[in-house]
């Protein structure tokens, strides 16, 4: 039952965070600047290629991360004897 | 428009910044191009991720605070450099963003074609940023087409032209060599011998690029014209040559740790030499010298240098401190039993 609690978290940060950035549009810096004039000069190629480029290593990242994380958790912990010979390796 | 001192300060700081980063990241990205050179076995391949592994992520800290220290210093220089710098930061970003996943994730299963990929991916993001960080400053160096309105006037591509692809090489082919000094100080023979053996060749070649660089820079940038015009400034390209002509000196008494510390102060003194060159400007312009991001034009206000002077003079310290503690602590040469662990 607990495990299903996992992703809430991630979840509420996610929908915190578009709160924040829908919710201040049109303003860039409240009161002082439209986000349209806070606009760098690149060309849409530029910005065509990075945006997909970002999402694209992020996800396989993202992915990569989270098939890390349930092999581990699958695999279960070490043997208590394997901790024991790190525990006497290290003294 | 006047000068005031903090700009100075901080211009003088920005250089430390980078002078630092170069010196630190400079190996940890080094050793990773030599991976598959000096790296025959896994064992040997181990010895080198555990030679960088306590270090190179404090090390790229020092990166960030270099941007850092532009955005909030030198906010105009920043946007500007950043959007005409773009493509090849972005890139840069994105092969440091999979150096550092390869390094934390290659020991995380034990499949050898997990490992592979891993490394394949460490290599490859070790010269690229190298590579990519040389461009940048070369055309740093020689002035990048800014109009007026600080819009890149150019094609993408036009930074890879032949001074910004000369600044590439040399700075993967300096790291390289500082990277083969540092595994030959922090590893035992043979991996140890095979190192310096490989430094001092690298060495030559970095001589080769660095020389060709200098002279190049005569024609494509006007870098030397501060030190003509104050020749005391010469300090600090023959600092530069002293160190590097002490490396292979060092390297063949087995002295490796001496050997680092004349190609990092090579690297430092290289660094200051470009940064000098290039005062007061942090952008030119190649298009009109008028329309070059000066410290005078593109700084914060005097009120924010000042308060950053204030918390760079407490947390600078601070940060050298915790650094340094670092490599004392990680000084040892790795043996085997760090190997099989």
């Amino acid at each position: 039952m607990l495990v299903w609690n996992i992703p809430l978290p991630y979840i509420a940060g996610q929908a915190g965070w578009i709160v924040a950035e829908v919710g201040r549009q049109p303003w860039i810096v409240y009161g002082l600047m439209k986000t349209k004039d806070a606009v760098s000069p690149l060309s849409s190629l530029q910005v065509g290629l990075s945006l997909p480029a970002f999402i694209i290593v992020y996800g396989i990242l993202g992915v990569i991360c989270f098939w890390l994380i349930a092999y581990h958790a699958r695999k279960g912990p070490e043997p208590a004897e394997a901790t024991l010979k790190v525990e006497t390796k290290l003294a | 428009m006047e000068m005031n001192i903090f700009q100075i300060i901080w211009f003088v700081l920005w250089g430390v910044l980078w002078a630092v980063y170069f010196m630190l990241d400079g190996f940890d990205l080094g050793a990773g191009s030599l991976l598959y050179i000096l790296g025959k076995d896994e064992k040997d391949r181990r010895a080198i991720y555990q030679a960088t592994g306590p270090f190179w992520d404090g090390n790229e800290v020092w990166l960030i605070t270099a941007d850092g220290a532009t955005f909030a210093a030198f906010p105009k220089a920043y946007a500007v450099m950043f959007s005409a710098l773009y493509s090849a930061l972005l890139l840069l970003l994105f092969s440091l963003i999979i150096r550092g996943v390869a390094i934390e994730y290659r020991n995380k299963h034990e499949s050898p074609s997990w490992r592979s990929i891993w490394d394949f991916l460490f290599f490859l993001g070790s010269p690229l940023p190298a590579l990519l960080l040389g461009v940048a400053f070369a055309n740093i160096f020689k002035g990048v087409a800014i109009d007026q309105n600080g819009i890149f006037q150019e094609p993408l591509f036009h930074l890879l032209n032949p001074y910004g692809l000369l600044g590439g090489l040399l700075f993967v082919f300096c790291f390289a060599t500082h990277g083969a000094i540092w595994v030959a100080f922090k590893t035992m023979d043979p991996l140890s011998e095979r190192a310096g053996n490989l430094a001092k060749k690298l060495w030559v070649v970095t001589l080769i690029l660095v020389v060709l660089f200098w002279a190049y820079s005569f024609a494509a940038t006007r870098i030397w014209d501060n030190y003509l015009k104050a020749p005391i400034l010469f300090v600090f390209p023959a600092l530069a040559v002293i160190a590097y002509l002490s490396v292979p000196v060092f390297l063949n008494k087995k002295a490796y740790f001496k050997a680092w510390v004349g190609s990092a102060l090579t690297i430092v003194a290289f660094t200051a030499w470009g940064v000098e060159g290039l005062f007061p400007n942090i952008l030119p312009s190649s298009i009109d010298p008028a329309y070059s991001l000066t410290i005078m034009n593109s700084s914060s206000s005097e009120l924010t240098l000042k308060i950053m002077t204030a918390v760079a003079v407490i947390f600078v310290p601070i940060v050298l401190a915790y650094t340094i503690w670092a490599y004392k602590i990680f000084s040892h040469k790795i043996t085997e039993k760090d190997i099989a662990y």
